[in-house]
């Protein structure tokens, strides 16, 4: 057998650990990391937060030598920071590269607090695919979004995830890099759906935090799960993705996991405003990104500028920013007119 | 980088290169027989391995003769050869032996597709003679100066005095240097609009001006019925294309030949449109059979030559625009008609006589009052900008190796999924293309403001309903079309600034002549006009399909609420 191919991975955050450490079992690793606290402790502790990092993993500061050593390269950084480091990246990165992004959050060509619906264009926002298609010369692109909690992946839980490409040779590539006996991944060919479920589940585990900060139940939670589903399929189609990606791992089943865990930064936020907290106190304390609280206002412009049905995504704004009570939201979703189950299948 | 500018004056241009036997497309006929041969291995080879795995070659085969059997009764064509029925029923008995002789190699599934691709390969291979072609040379222009010259349109003579020659006439417009440079050192595919029958003529015509050695394209076979054209297409090296064959076979050996002429060199012509655009709309949904073909030479030609030097493969967009369509009825009635309705369109024919096509042409040149040609950018397969050297540059101006798309973990790969997404992305460039390069003529412009004009003010129901109301009824103030095209002409100013589309001299008039030049082009050939003027100030329309028709050409530039 040939020698182990190398793969990169852009981003040691929480995520960023964990993927390398799943690549690590069928590749080299080369890893990006700017921070260079980061990049010690992983040298010299072989540690990154509560991950303990794989012996084939090297750290690297220099994204050159990460794009003229690896093919395959895995970005997982915040969506705020995505466009800035792809500048970067883009005078090394070539037709052959193969880039699978892991970033769930959108990029706006503007101010999201002043930008109002009407005069929104909805090419001015973008998942991070486009970008990576705009500010670079690749084009064989894919991005990576399933149920995977960082800890329960760091403990070497069985997991699966998705990856999404229109070509199947991005999928392949991900799937020979990244399956193990502790990782299954199934592939898909609606791009930007599977981005879309990836990122609008956002909003929806901050709504699943909240409810269990109000000391709400499961029954609750199940429906704030199914409703939310269609409350993204109905997002999504209208941003011409196709409903079935809603249904797979990146959709449901990546909401069960954010919503049903505390583990989950967005889930964490929702539940501590829920509990009375300040939302500039929640977010100052936090380690992470929480991609929820910019999703929910980029999906608000969305639904406002496309008429799309979101009542939660409403409804959630309101809370959130506006300061109105949970209580009279709850009450006020659950007189929203419904009409049959499941209907969303049939958009 | 600038190009050289020509002036009608420097047409025709000198052939890039001079002996015509050394043309690309000659060879391939020098060669004919090694390159019929290696369309058929190539076939062959491709399909077996298709089927290898799922054994269903005898399936298909089986489809391919009942497809055959089907088209022999239902659609014969008096281009048809008379030994078909003969052949098909040849082909039967083999396919019944099969069953019988299993074990028994004497006849193979092989042996019966290659007789068939065989087949397939001889009735579509294309040739080029010299002597025909001087003998065009000679003939054609006489012919085209001739009609052009003897019958001036009418408003020639209201605005100019002098008698125009073809090239005023047809301005071309475009990188012109670029092009005939990169056709030295690779092969150019160009992709024309499609609107009219004229528009093989016209791009025939116009890359012979360009100095190219001539170009090989897909004719329907239909065509060949008609002796004069037929003569002509056979030995100018188009290649007969049967829209009715498609059974798997039969469109697996129209690409194989196609993508085998390119890796040799042949310059070709496709209309990615795959048919007239039957609303006058500028194609936006491009068929990507033919292109793919371009894309996986360019990869195989990567494959033969193991570094960078391999032959490259240039895409050119080519835009035609029409004052007016001469078969623009019929185009917009079968528009109408299928819209939503039937997935296939019967290809009509508008002439099918040697008679009806003269008659045809020269009803064209001697009603033409102008038309525009305009090429796009050259490209490279993926859609890549590429200079005069021939290397491509991505979107974002970054030199690129264009065999790096072909490559996965640094080797060079077969991918046909790889090799469709490309010929999408292909597509989409060539369509933005068409849009940026369209040359917006004052009979565009006006049909378009007169046509949503109505639209606005009977906005009452659908199209159709509209579309049926009688002519009569419809009319609009002159002030609100001069308003309208005083707005709309600004806006198409403001977008030429910014390299979103072309526009014509005469869209530089005053608004009023802008109208006259328009409204005199366009109705110089239909019998019942797309625009007039009554004698009270109302503008009104005989035929308002016409109108939407004419007004289709500026479809999605949204410019509708400019109106």
């Amino acid at each position: 057998m040939s020698e182990k191919r190398t793969v990169g991975v852009i981003g040691a955050g929480s995520f960023g650990s964990a993927i390398a450490n799943l690549l690590a079992e069928n590749c080299k690793v080369l890893l990006y990391e700017r921070n260079p606290a980061v990049r010690e402790a992983i040298m010299r502790d072989g540690k990154n937060r509560n991950h303990i990092m794989h012996q084939d993993i090297e750290v690297t500061d220099s994204l050159e030598e990460v794009a003229s050593r690896c093919y395959l390269l895995f970005p997982v950084i915040p969506s705020q920071y995505f466009k800035s480091m792809i500048l970067d990246f883009s005078k090394y990165l070539r037709p052959d590269h193969i880039v699978i992004h892991a970033t769930k959050g959108f990029h706006c060509e503007f101010d999201i607090d002043t930008m109002k619906a009407q005069d929104l264009k909805l090419k001015q926002i973008k998942t991070m695919s486009e970008l990576i298609r705009e500010e670079t010369g690749v084009v064989r692109i894919g991005c990576l979004a399933g149920p995977n909690l960082s800890a329960e992946l760091a403990e070497h839980q069985p997991a699966a995830t998705v990856i999404a490409s229109r070509f199947d040779e991005v999928i392949h590539e991900g799937q020979h890099a990244l399956r193990s006996d502790r990782f299954q991944v199934y592939g898909n060919k609606d791009l930007l759906g599977i981005e879309l479920a990836g990122v609008l589940k956002n909003y929806v585990a901050l709504a699943s935090g909240a409810l269990s900060g109000l000391g709400y139940g499961e029954n609750a939670r199940a429906l704030l799960i199914t409703r939310g589903m269609g409350e993204m399929i109905y997002i999504g189609k209208a941003l011409g993705a196709d409903k079935r990606s809603f249904l797979g791992m990146a959709g449901i089943g990546d909401l069960i996991a954010t919503c049903s865990s505390p583990k989950s930064r967005n889930y964490s936020v929702g539940y501590r405003l829920a509990k009375g907290e300040k939302l500039e106190d929640v977010l100052g304390s936090m380690t992470e990104v929480a991609e929820g609280i910019r999703t929910l206002k980029i999906a608000k412009l969305i639904v406002d500028n496309t008429g799309a049905n979101a009542p939660l995504l409403q409804m959630m704004n309101k809370v959130f920013f506006e300061g109105f009570d949970f209580d009279r939201a709850i009450k006020m979703l659950m007189r929203v007119h419904v009409s049959s189950d499941a209907e969303y299948l049939d958009l | 980088m600038s190009y050289r500018v020509f002036t009608p004056q420097d047409y025709p241009l000198p052939y890039i290169i001079e002996d015509v036997g050394e043309w690309p497309i000659a060879k391939l006929t020098t060669d004919v027989d090694a390159f019929t041969a290696a369309v058929q291995k190539s076939v062959v080879d491709k399909l077996m391995k298709r089927f290898e795995h799922d054994h269903n070659l005898k399936n298909e085969l089986e489809k391919v003769l009942y497809q055959e059997r089907i088209r022999l009764t239902q659609t014969p064509w008096k281009a048809d050869p008379k030994d078909e029925r003969q052949f098909w029923n040849n082909i039967k008995s083999r396919i019944v032996r099969l069953d019988a002789a299993q074990g028994d190699a004497l006849t193979t599934e092989e042996d019966i597709l290659n007789e068939i691709v065989n087949r397939y390969t001889h009735e579509i291979v294309g040739r080029f003679d010299k002597g025909a072609f001087k003998f065009a040379g000679n003939i054609l222009p006489l012919f085209f100066g001739r009609i052009l010259n003897a019958a001036p349109g009418k408003w020639f003579k209201t605005l100019s005095a002098n008698a125009k020659t073809i090239h005023e006439k047809i301005p071309i417009t475009g990188d012109v240097e670029h092009i005939r440079s990169l056709a030295k050192k690779g092969t150019i595919i160009v992709v024309p609009t499609h609107f009219s029958n004229m528009d093989s003529i016209m791009v025939g015509w116009v890359l012979n001006e360009l100095g190219l050695p001539a170009f090989t394209y897909g004719a329907g076979l239909n065509l060949f019925s008609i002796k004069l054209l037929s003569y002509f297409m056979s030995n100018l090296g188009a290649y007969k294309v049967d829209r009715r064959k498609k059974n798997g076979v039969y469109l697996e050996t129209l690409k194989t030949y196609s993508r085998e002429a390119i890796e040799r060199g042949a310059h070709s012509i496709f209309f990615p449109g795959g048919t007239r655009s039957r609303s006058g709309a500028l194609e936006r949904k491009l068929k990507l059979g033919l292109l793919g073909t371009a894309v996986e030479a360019q990869k195989n030609n990567f494959k033969k030559f193991h570094n960078d030097t391999a032959p490259r493969i240039y895409v050119v967009p080519l835009i035609i625009n029409y004052h007016f369509v001469l078969e623009a009825e019929s185009l917009i009635n079968d528009y109408l008609k299928e819209t939503g309705k039937e997935k296939f369109i019967r290809e009509n024919d508008d002439y099918s006589t040697s008679f009806g096509m003269v008659k045809f042409i020269f009803k064209f040149l001697s009603a033409s009052s102008s038309l525009a040609m305009s090429f796009g950018t050259p490209m490279d397969v993926l859609g890549n900008h590429v200079d005069a050297d021939g290397d491509s540059y991505n979107h974002l101006g970054q030199k690129i190796s264009l065999k790096n798309y072909f490559m996965n973990n640094g080797e060079l790969t077969d991918n046909q999924q790889r090799e469709e997404e490309y010929t999408k992305i292909l597509g989409e460039r060539i369509v933005n293309q068409y849009f940026k390069h369209n040359v917006v003529l004052t009979s565009h412009l006006v049909c378009f403001c007169a046509f949503e004009l109505i639209r606005k003010k009977y906005r009452h129901g659908d199209i159709f309903t509209l579309l049926r109301t009688p002519a009569e009824d419809v009319r609009i103030e002159e002030k609100d079309l001069l308003a309208a095209i005083e707005r709309v002409k600004e806006q198409l100013k403001e977008m030429n600034k910014n390299n979103e589309v072309l526009i014509s001299l005469e869209l530089r008039f005053t608004n009023d002549k802008v109208i006259e030049h328009g409204m005199n082009n366009i109705n110089l050939y239909h019998s019942r006009s797309p625009l007039l003027r009554s004698g009270d100030g109302y503008y009104y329309s005989e035929d308002l399909k016409l109108l939407y028709y004419y007004h289709n050409r500026l479809e999605g530039y949204k410019l509708e609420k400019y109106v």
